[in-house]
């Protein structure tokens, strides 16, 4: 690799013919050739920088368009999302099963069957309403995202969200 | 801008446009690039599944919720004492629900921050590729459009590179750079690997990453 990014590229400093001191660019293949002929021609020295350019796009930012790229076009970043928030949920209910049992211990009460029946009917509705509810809202956030990087001005349209 | 022999010789003024855009470059690598790389890796380690930004975000959605929910149930508590309810049905199944609704609010509030950790990471995905758009329209653009320019556009472009020069790329000089070329090869031959096309190998760079295999152009096959 060669260029101001890739540590090769070499700049000296050198008289012309009239004595005059300007910088000179070994010039370097882009794509790994070592031409290492040297010319003090500003015409050298803008087609060097434009190389070094481009292979610093290539180098620097390129891996990072292509991360945004794979996340806009991920197949599996919405059923991540929604893996995810479920998890949240279940686990938040799970944490909240055995808090509620410590509390009611630390007050000195227990659920008697029927208490206990009812509890169990609402928490796990409640669960279940959450655990979809969680679910929807990262489908519907991470398709957002997916469409507004790839473009979509508006993309928290209702006729979109459901689009993956 | 001089003529002698059927050569043209450079002028003091592209040697000067020259000069500037390789040390506006070598600016650009000694104070902006490093700061460009920190902040893009920053992005990237944050946006990771199991991230600490991630779990602090998730970890303070939950004890927010823990806290506020905390405090509800104390003064229910509170409530069902001074109503002579402690130990009712309605006092102890009101403890479950409330402890169900605080389970609800702190699955939503954790999905809620990884999603907010997720925007971020876009975010900062986009700024850093923003950085490299301008860098590269601007290593293209300047080939491109260089061999329209005139003298006085070349010209017109320095003033403009040194002023962004205070802005955040330092590569305008480049551009400007590109302008000086333009004006001295409308005057002289073209040269080999100037042209507009990459040198051998080049053509191998890929530079796509379409995860879901999107076909975008069948007939080129990408």
């Amino acid at each position: 690799m060669s260029g101001f990014f890739g540590g090769s590229a070499e700049y000296l400093w050198n008289p012309d013919a009239a004595g005059r001191q300007f910088l000179q660019p070994k010039l370097k293949g882009l794509f790994g050739g070592d031409d290492a002929s040297t010319s003090n021609t500003a015409n050298d020295m803008f087609a060097q920088l434009t190389r070094d350019q481009w292979q610093s796009y290539v180098t620097n930012y390129v891996p990072y368009e292509n991360d945004l790229i794979k996340y806009a076009t991920s197949t599996t970043a919405v059923g991540d999302a929604m893996k995810s928030a479920s998890a949240d949920v279940n686990s938040a209910f799970d944490n909240s099963t055995a808090a509620t049992q410590r509390r009611l211990a630390g007050l000195g009460l227990t659920l008697s069957p029927d208490e206990q029946a009812a509890s169990t009917r609402s928490t796990g509705l409640a669960r279940s309403l959450a655990d979809v509810n969680a679910q929807n809202t990262a489908r519907d956030a991470t398709v957002a995202r997916q469409q507004s990087i790839l473009g979509n001005p508006t993309p928290r349209i209702g006729g979109l969200s459901g689009v993956s | 801008m001089s003529k002698g022999g059927g050569q043209v010789q450079e002028t003091s003024k592209e040697r000067a446009l020259a000069e500037v855009g390789v040390q506006q470059m070598q600016d650009f690598k000694a104070r902006w690039l490093p700061v460009q790389q920190r902040f893009a890796k920053s992005v990237t380690e944050a946006g990771a599944p199991d991230s600490f930004q991630r779990r602090q975000a998730v970890s303070k959605a939950a004890i927010d919720t823990t806290a506020r929910f905390g405090q509800a149930a104390d003064r229910l508590d509170a409530t069902a004492a001074t109503s002579g309810q402690l130990g009712s049905s309605k006092q102890k199944l009101g403890l479950t629900g409330l402890q169900s609704d605080r389970a609800t609010s702190m699955g939503l509030a954790e999905t809620a921050a990884n999603s907010a950790v997720d925007d971020a990471y876009v975010s900062g995905l986009n700024a850093v590729t923003a950085l490299g758009r301008g860098e590269k329209s601007t290593a293209i653009g300047g080939l491109q459009t260089s061999a329209a320019l005139s003298g006085r556009q070349a010209a017109a472009d320095a003033d403009q590179a040194l002023a962004d020069r205070a802005g955040q790329y330092q590569l305008a000089g480049t551009l400007a750079g590109a302008a000086g070329y333009g004006y001295a090869s409308s005057l002289r031959p073209a040269q080999p690997g100037l042209s507009g096309t990459l040198p051998s190998g080049g053509s191998s760079v890929v530079l796509g990453a379409q995860d879901d295999e999107f076909v975008t152009n069948p007939q080129a096959g990408y």
